[in-house]
């Protein structure tokens, strides 16, 4: 019954997208107010008919109605009722509806929030946001649908996959899911802007707000996937290059070029036009991933492949990017810079571009490495992969150039004006810089590796790392001294600048919060690891830490059994914790799986997975035991980078100084009937 | 700048640091340098039953199986691109975790190296094209100019909502 009433709500809601877009199509070609109005009405009916569907999913899930087949395939009698409740996600078809339950609840968002000045682009704005949310639920009523029905009903469902039961990967999907849907915000507004043929005030306000809303959701879920994988896969490490990673990377990339054109956009008109083409690839690229998520083109850690869905994906993206390229093509030409003659040369907005070809060129990378499998198999009928050294090759340079383009951009001022005594912060930062990476590379041990092109990668990153964060300080000190902000103690001085200028603030913390990540991921050139077979009372000294086995045990964990050995560590003869490796079983599923147990310091996380045990007599325990630097200072970064980006969008002011078209709010243009 | 402070602030970090910074390298005997060239073989080779992973991070059988034969062959005197090669012409190509430099795949390379290489060129293009279509004194304007402007808009619009009138552009 409840699979017949989820259904029927989606249907309905599909009835109210598509008269939605039909309604939003006509208002924005006669211009009539009331016709958008009730599209607008019904955008919100459409959201509100997928929650509904979305409500009986849950309420199901949580009756145990195995008469519906997605809950009898992922979940079973003995599910906590949290992993019950995110169980929703566990696979293709729940993970769409939610993916589409978020597009509808942002597009009714911006729809309702939109500002005045934007009144006359709406239409359109609706009418693309409309035509994505008609596919979205197409789908779930044809091929992707969440309540196929199945009788008699099973007692019990066939188990969630344990992967998933881990409380990061509970968050990750609708997180990520959250940055990839409100990208279709800037999207939309892209379209619209293309439509009625140029940038309007008010439009980059909020495209930028919903820009830096994605970014900071996006980067919060690449992270938590990264985090998940640490702790789950228990192979060492929180990125693989992975094909899904990568098609998560790429919006990303897209989105952090995006808010650094929009820059240039703010405070001098120009790169209208990039702006646009950057919100559509970021926009497109969110549905690429989904795209090689579904389809199992790519075989990958996240792929869960079945049915049709996946050609289905391939005509929508292709007709993404050639509705909107075409629709570029033909508009772009009246979208424009209000002066045509722009000085470039030595200044901020060249250091912007920089940073764009920068990420663009690492997006590209990425992008090759993800789909040259297919092509080469398509060309040559060769089979060939592609995993991290690959990447490695290029982004370490990149990133580099990254850190160099980060400390410049920051020093340099738009149109050619520069910080007083920028040459001096420069200088004075290289030398200062010596102290903290002298002290990073004695504390963090970098002068232990072994190779030298990861030695030389570690020294030259780190200095310049540090070298980029102390020019970043001397940039705010000069913002923050007393010539500009007058007299008042620092704090007094930071809060009249940074009261006024939020954005200045959260990008000032969010560039730091990269600066440090990257710091983090160079400890991946110094890691270490060992595999040790171990009885109780062994010991074993690895990289200045003893650890000791005791005894392998059992115990139980909410629907898990866990064989668990305590490994107890120091360092100097000082125990400075334990650690629990051990494999589980979970009563829906066959085989073992690896818990991993860490131990997180800033310098160095000690990470132990159980290789295998001894069945029988329950004495050795095989162990890879890693030592993995600055693992925590990557996920510490990115907490800071999410905290410069919340900070930068509460910024009121950025996006008001548009010299874009005053479109006003053209009330007599409206259709209005008397 | 009170250089003083910045000294004492440096002088804490150091004393922070420092304890902390003892070198817990493994001797670099002969031992040591055959681990790192059986790491520098083992993480160029995919493991062939799992998504993303070297052999050398992976535990499955059959990554098992190639990392012992790597140890073996190395003791046997090969040297890595000899031992990657005897991998390819057993498994083909696919085995590389980084696509070999020929064929199609030279693109692969080639196109982000290119990119790389020639996008600088581009930029500087793109950067300079204009330089002298405006002249340098309007261009140039000093910072001051443009924080007072930037104050004069601020507390314009700050007075503007004081007043309860509308934010919007032009009728301020």
């Amino acid at each position: 019954m409840p699979a017949h009433l989820g259904f029927s709500f989606l249907l309905l809601s599909l009835v109210f997208a598509v008269y939605g877009l039909a309604a939003n199509v006509g208002a924005a070609m006669l211009r009539h107010r009331r016709l958008y109005r009730s599209g607008r009405m019904a955008a919100t009916m459409t959201a509100m008919f997928v929650i509904l569907a979305s409500v009986v999913m849950w309420l199901s899930l949580f009756s145990r109605d195995y008469t519906i087949a997605y809950i009898w395939r992922n979940s079973s009698n003995d599910l906590p009722s949290f992993y019950t409740f995110t169980a929703f996600w566990a696979a293709l078809e729940g993970s769409h509806l939610l993916w589409t339950m978020l597009l509808a609840v942002f597009a009714v968002i911006a729809l309702w929030t939109g500002n005045d000045d934007n009144e006359h682009i709406m239409p359109w704005v609706a009418a693309a946001l409309l035509s994505v949310l008609c596919w979205m639920l197409y789908l779930t009523v044809s091929v992707s649908d969440p309540f196929v029905m199945q009788l008699p009903a099973p007692v019990n469902g066939l188990g969630k996959n344990p992967l998933l039961q881990n409380p990061y990967m509970a968050i990750h999907p609708p997180t990520l899911f959250i940055g990839y849907t409100a990208l279709a915000i800037p999207f939309a507004y892209s379209i619209g802007a293309m439509a009625y043929g140029d940038v309007t005030e008010g439009w980059l306000k909020t495209t930028r707000r919903w820009t830096l809303f994605a970014w900071c959701a996006l980067t919060a879920g690449i992270a938590l996937g990264g985090h998940w994988a640490y702790v789950e896969l228990g192979w060492a490490g929180y990125w693989a290059w992975d094909p899904v990673e990568n098609s998560s990377l790429m919006p990303w990339l897209f989105a952090t070029a995006l808010l650094h054109s929009m820059i240039v956009q703010d405070k001098l008109g120009h790169l209208k036009r990039t702006g646009i083409i950057l919100a559509i690839l970021a926009f497109f690229f969110s549905f690429f991933g989904t795209f090689i998520t579904r389809s199992g083109i790519i075989t990958s850690v996240h792929s869960f492949a079945d049915g049709n869905i996946g050609p289905n994906y391939l005509v929508f993206i292709a007709l993404i990017l050639g509705v909107s390229l075409t629709l570029f093509a033909f508009r772009a030409q009246s979208i424009l810079p209000p002066d045509a003659g722009k000085v470039w040369g030595v200044s901020r907005e060249s250091a912007l571009i920089v940073t764009l070809f920068l990420l663009l060129t690492l997006a590209a990378v990425v992008f090759i490495g993800t789909i040259f499998p297919i092509v080469t198999e398509a060309v040559s009928s060769q089979r060939i992969s592609i995993q991290a050294p690959y990447f490695n090759a290029f982004a370490p340079w990149i990133g580099l150039a990254l850190i160099v383009a980060v400390a410049a951009g920051n020093l340099l001022r738009y149109h050619s004006g520069k910080v007083p005594g920028a040459r001096r912060i420069v200088i004075v930062a290289g030398i200062v810089a010596i102290v903290p990476w002298l002290g990073f590379c004695l504390a963090g041990d970098v002068f232990a590796t072994t190779r030298p092109w990861a030695f030389s990668a570690q020294v030259v990153g780190i200095y310049l790392v540090m070298w980029s964060i102390l020019c970043l300080i001397g940039d705010a000190r000069v913002r923050f001294s007393p010539a500009f902000r007058g007299d008042g103690n620092l704090i007094k001085r930071v809060v009249s600048y940074a009261g006024h200028n939020l954005s200045y603030l959260g990008a000032l913390i969010a560039h730091i919060g990269v600066l440090l990540a990257i710091l983090g991921f160079l400890g991946n050139y110094r890691g270490v690891d060992r595999e040790v077979t171990m009885k109780a009372g062994d010991s074993l000294a690895l990289f200045g830490y003893d650890f000791t086995a005791g005894e392998l045990r059992e115990r139980v964990d909410g629907n898990a059994t866990l064989f668990e050995l305590p490994l107890n560590i120091s360092r100097d003869g000082k125990p400075i914790g334990t650690i629990y490796p051990a494999k589980s079983r979970y009563p829906t599923k066959p085989e073992l799986m690896n818990e991993v147990g860490v131990l997180g310091g800033f310098w160095h996380d000690l990470y132990a997975v159980m290789v295998d045990f001894d069945r029988q007599n329950r004495q050795t325990v095989t162990l890879q035991l890693h030592v993995n630097p600055t693992v925590r200072l990557v996920f510490i970064s990115v907490v800071i980078m999410v905290l410069g980006g919340i900070i930068a969008s509460f910024d009121r002011y950025r996006g008001d100084r548009s010299r874009d078209v005053a479109g006003g709010k053209w009330e007599s243009d409206w259709r209005t009937p008397a | 700048m009170n250089m003083g402070r910045y000294i004492a602030i440096l002088g804490v970090m150091i004393l922070w640091l420092v304890p902390a910074g003892k070198n817990h390298a493994e001797d670099s005997s002969g031992q040591q340098i055959f681990q790192d060239q059986f790491r520098d073989i083992a993480s160029e080779l995919r493991c062939p039953t799992c998504v993303g992973l070297s052999v050398l991070e992976s535990d499955a059988p059959f990554s098992k199986q190639i990392k012992s034969e790597v140890t073996e062959q190395l003791q046997a005197g090969k040297s890595g691109d000899e031992i990657l090669k005897f991998f390819t012409d057993r498994y083909g190509p696919w085995i590389l975790r980084a696509p070999p430099k020929e064929g199609i795949n030279v693109l692969a390379w080639g196109i982000p190296l290119a990119l790389l290489i020639t996008g600088p060129f581009f930029v500087w293009f793109f950067i300079w094209r204009h330089r002298d279509t405006v002249t340098g004194a309007e261009s140039i304007m000093p910072i001051e100019d443009i924080l007072a402007a930037w104050e004069q808009d601020i507390a314009q619009a700050r007075s503007s909502v004081r007043d309860g009138k509308l934010t919007q552009r032009g009728e301020v």
